[in-house]
């Protein structure tokens, strides 16, 4: 209960101090919401030459787009912390984390929090509700708590990506930019059905990196697809608390990566 | 209050291979060899004492720091810091004690000082009651009022040191460890934060452990010193036994009004002499600073004249290049005279 | 002649500075490149699955598409966003920039051999790598006429010269406005949409495709790349080759033009 209103109470002194510079926030949130849309303009481009892909529509992909959109910009919004750790570590701000009595895990997730990120989450939700109104899905009380658990699921998805860049910052000065591959490519290829990909490349994003469990699987069942594509529909119901687990275990290569801290200078 | 026994950290530092290809391999595998950044250091802290921790750049005093607060893990040997061990027990040892770093501020840097401080009465979780009187007491002894609604990014850096070494104490940690306190301070500010040391260290029984450059914050602070260079305990005791021990010569600087042939004065040896300007060294024990500088104006004009004590990196050097004779001269007995000097 | 050979030879210096000072960035830029395959990787995954159930005359079968997208990726790092966050548009932030004005160098021609430092860097250590191993795994065509590759050689340099002069005048917003990231966001979308980064625009509806033939974004990727294909020639190509050195000259005027009012409105308040 400490925890939660400390960090309330952070989140809410970062808004402030962001809040500083009117001007800039809004241009900010501008330029924001306008680089994440023309994505969206790319399908809607692709759809008005070739009607469908593997069955999908453009609404159906907008539900999908919209998903992933939603589950990046949140986890943006509130994961940057670990996203510029590598800073944190070099300017002493992680040794200060170090004294204070609080897990490093929560200090480092409190340490950040972008409000800008609202125009790329309001740019997503825009498109989710569109796609919606375009389609027609049966919604049911249950349905609603799924969509909910799995966009919950895919935030904690990117987070736990955010992590590994992070405490690969024990080992090496150098943050590993590889992980925008699994970042910024993973919304771009979660923006289209999985089916569409090489079955190496399905089983990698499903069982190693679990993007398909937090996004691609979940629309299925959203959107009625399950039964006509032969998937398990119990292994769809569950799919999403591959997030959940993905970021546990990214949180013990945290805590390993902690033990192994050098901090800088001597 | 603070047991440190064996302790010893070693860092492996990577080598970087150069050109294209070897940046690659560096992505795989990297050669390494190992620094041994503090080697079986041992000492105790009691309750209540103020420590100077000395040692030149590199010697492993920050190292130590960071393994007494838990920041790094030894490699080997043990610490205690009220009675918990700080890389195991790190969030519990962390609410006992109080830490500065000079170089770089605690505090956050887009926050006004005072909102900083209300967050960390929530963080160390801080009873309203205490949390008041520690204010008000900090402001009256460091005039925190001056500056209490300023963001930290636009403190000066006195200003800043006030408030970093104000918010390592709103807690009341039982020990406070002060990396550098007074680094690039002037004259005035340091001595505002050594007198607010030793009012806190005397009302509150704070242990203070300090690591510092500046011989001026160990003579006003510390009866005790460590010494570390090289990563090994060169010395433990009363200052004033390193004093005896170290200090045995000192340098007088002169300008004299014309330029004299003959500048040389009985039992003082001429280091250097430049046109006017004359550097004298002289030992207390053959001739006293009075009697020199008297000997002195009995002869000629002067100037200006001034004595240099000899800095901490100097007489640290003298322990590390003289460490024998140092040993040697501990083990005889320190008669009052000179004790006195 | 002999001036113009000394001038040009500053400005030569300070484009081999700007490529030796990315040097040092290599693993980062190795980490660029993977994620340029990945990418087209996606974009190869996405294509083929529309293509493979389409029926209907496309202006661009498969094969010719992945040859794009190569080229997409592999020219990527050479778009004017790139620049935009460059060392001259922190100057111009911090005011610095006047001292530029003290020396005997024109500052839009140091600017611009900065650009092409960078672009010069990124054509060989991030473009050649993806094309070349691009060649070895995947179905890339390779023109088979000289003139083909001549032309397209003379588009995409004048592609790269106009990343170049855009990025000048883009940055050199800095000048009125400290926060320059709207702009950048706003001209980032524009460009990748209608330079034909996202989809050629060949596939594009009739009516946005016409737009965007009267925008000067399609010679950064469009032009050169169907000069490549073969899908631009005879005259045509003449035509379109005339447009890039036109907008060329556009920038290049409209960017000198901002610089000059940049630098007046900097000494009159001061700097």
């Amino acid at each position: 209960m400490h925890h939660l209103s400390l960090y309330f109470h952070f989140v809410k002194l970062r808004i402030r101090s962001q809040m500083e510079y009117r001007l800039s926030f809004v241009f900010d949130l501008f330029s924001q919401a306008s680089v994440s849309v023309i994505d969206f303009c790319m399908i809607a481009l692709l759809f008005n030459r070739f009607k469908q892909l593997e069955g999908w529509s453009l609404w159906e992909v907008g539900f999908l787009y919209g998903m992933i959109g939603i589950c990046f910009a949140v986890a943006e919004m509130i994961g940057r912390g670990f996203d510029v750790f590598q800073e944190s570590v070099v300017r002493g701000e992680f040794d200060t984390m170090l004294v204070r009595p609080l897990g490093t895990f929560y200090q480092v997730f409190a340490h950040e929090f972008v409000l800008r990120r609202v125009g790329r989450l309001a740019q997503a939700v825009a498109i989710l509700l569109i796609s919606n109104s375009q389609l027609v899905i049966y919604w049911s009380f249950a349905k609603v708590g799924y969509l909910l658990i799995s966009l919950v699921s895919g935030t904690c998805f990117f987070i736990a990506l955010f992590v590994i860049g992070a405490t690969s910052c024990f080992w090496t000065v150098q943050s590993i930019e590889v992980i925008n591959i699994f970042t910024h490519g993973g919304v771009f290829m979660g923006s289209y059905p999985f089916s569409i990909y090489r079955w190496w490349f399905r089983r990698f994003f499903t069982f190693i990196v679990p993007l398909a469990c937090v996004n691609y699987f979940p629309s299925l069942f959203v959107l009625g697809k399950v039964e006509s594509l032969g998937v398990s529909p119990v292994g769809v119901q569950l799919a999403p608390f591959a997030g959940f687990l993905f970021l546990g275990i990214t949180m013990l290569f945290w805590r390993f990566g902690v033990s192994r801290y050098q901090s800088t200078g001597h | 209050m603070i047991e440190v026994d064996n302790l010893s950290k070693t860092f492996k530092v990577y080598h970087h291979r150069k050109g294209f290809f070897g940046s690659f391999v560096n992505l795989f595998s990297r050669k390494h060899r190992t620094v041994q950044a503090v080697d079986t250091v041992s000492f105790t802290v009691e309750r209540g004492e103020i420590v100077g921790y000395l040692g030149p750049n590199g010697a492993g005093k920050s190292t130590t720091i960071k393994m007494l607060t838990g920041i790094l893990v030894p490699s080997s040997g043990s610490v205690t810091v009220n009675g918990y061990v700080p890389h195991r027990q790190r969030k519990e040892s962390a609410k006992h004690i109080g830490v500065v770093f000079g170089q770089r501020s605690h505090l956050w840097f887009d926050l006004p000082v005072q909102e900083s401080f209300e967050l960390l009465q929530r963080i160390y979780r801080i009873p309203q009651a205490q949390y008041r009187q520690n204010v008000e007491i900090f402001d009256e002894l460091l005039n925190l009022g001056d500056f209490f609604q300023t963001p930290v990014r636009q403190l000066s850096l006195g200003q800043r040191m006030r408030a970093d070494i104000a918010a390592a104490l709103l807690h009341n940690p039982d020990v406070l460890f002060l990396d550098e306190p007074t680094i690039g301070l002037d004259v005035v500010a340091k001595a505002r934060i050594r007198e607010f040391i030793q009012r806190i260290n005397a009302e509150r029984q704070v242990t203070v452990v300090l690591t510092t450059h500046d011989l001026d914050d160990v003579e006003k602070l510390c009866k005790r010193v460590i010494l570390i260079d090289n990563a090994r305990l060169r010395f433990d005791g009363e200052l004033t036994t390193l004093r005896r021990l170290l200090s045995t010569e000192r340098l007088l600087s002169v300008d004299y009004a014309e330029i004299y042939p003959d500048v040389s004065i009985p039992n003082a040896h001429i280091v250097y002499q430049e046109g006017a300007r004359v550097q004298y060294r002289f030992s207390p024990e053959e001739i006293s600073a009075a009697d020199l500088i008297g000997a002195i104006l009995k002869k000629f004009k002067i100037l200006d004249i001034s004595i240099q004590e000899p800095d901490i990196e100097d007489l640290i050097k003298t322990v590390y290049e003289d460490n024998l004779m140092l040993e040697r001269k501990l083990a005889e007995p320190i008669s009052p005279d000179t004790q006195a000097n | 002649m002999k001036s113009l050979y000394l001038a040009f030879q500053v400005y030569l210096a300070f484009t081999m500075k700007s490529f030796q000072k990315r040097m040092q960035y290599r693993v980062a830029n190795l980490a660029g490149l993977t994620t340029n395959f990945f990418f087209l990787l996606v974009q190869i995954f996405v294509y083929t699955a529309f293509y493979a159930v389409y029926t209907g005359p496309l202006p661009l079968n498969l094969h010719e598409i992945i040859t794009y997208f190569v080229l997409c990726q592999a020219f990527f790092m050479l778009m004017p966003f790139w620049g935009t966050r460059s060392e001259v548009t922190s100057a111009i932030k911090s005011g610095d920039v006047v001292l530029q004005l003290t020396k005997p160098v024109d500052f839009q021609a140091y600017w611009f051999a900065d650009e092409c430092g960078r672009a010069y860097y990124y054509l060989f250590m991030r473009g050649l790598p993806t094309f070349l191993i691009s060649i070895l795994f995947l179905d890339v065509a390779i023109p088979q006429q000289p003139a083909v590759l001549m032309a397209f050689a003379v588009s995409m340099t004048l592609s790269i010269f106009m990343s170049a002069v855009i990025t000048i005048t883009i940055s050199s917003s800095a000048f009125w406005t400290l926060d320059t990231t709207g702009i950048v966001g706003m001209s980032y979308s524009i460009i990748t949409l209608f330079s034909g980064m996202l989809v050629p625009i060949a596939l594009w509806p009739e009516w946005l495709a016409h737009i965007a033939r009267w925008l000067p974004f399609e010679g950064l990727i469009d032009v050169p790349f169907s000069i490549y294909l073969g899908k631009i020639t005879g005259i045509d190509v003449w035509v379109a080759i005339g447009k890039q050195v036109a907008w060329n000259l556009f920038f290049l005027g409209f960017g000198r033009f901002l610089l000059t009012r940049g630098f007046s409105r900097l000494i009159i308040q001061g700097g």
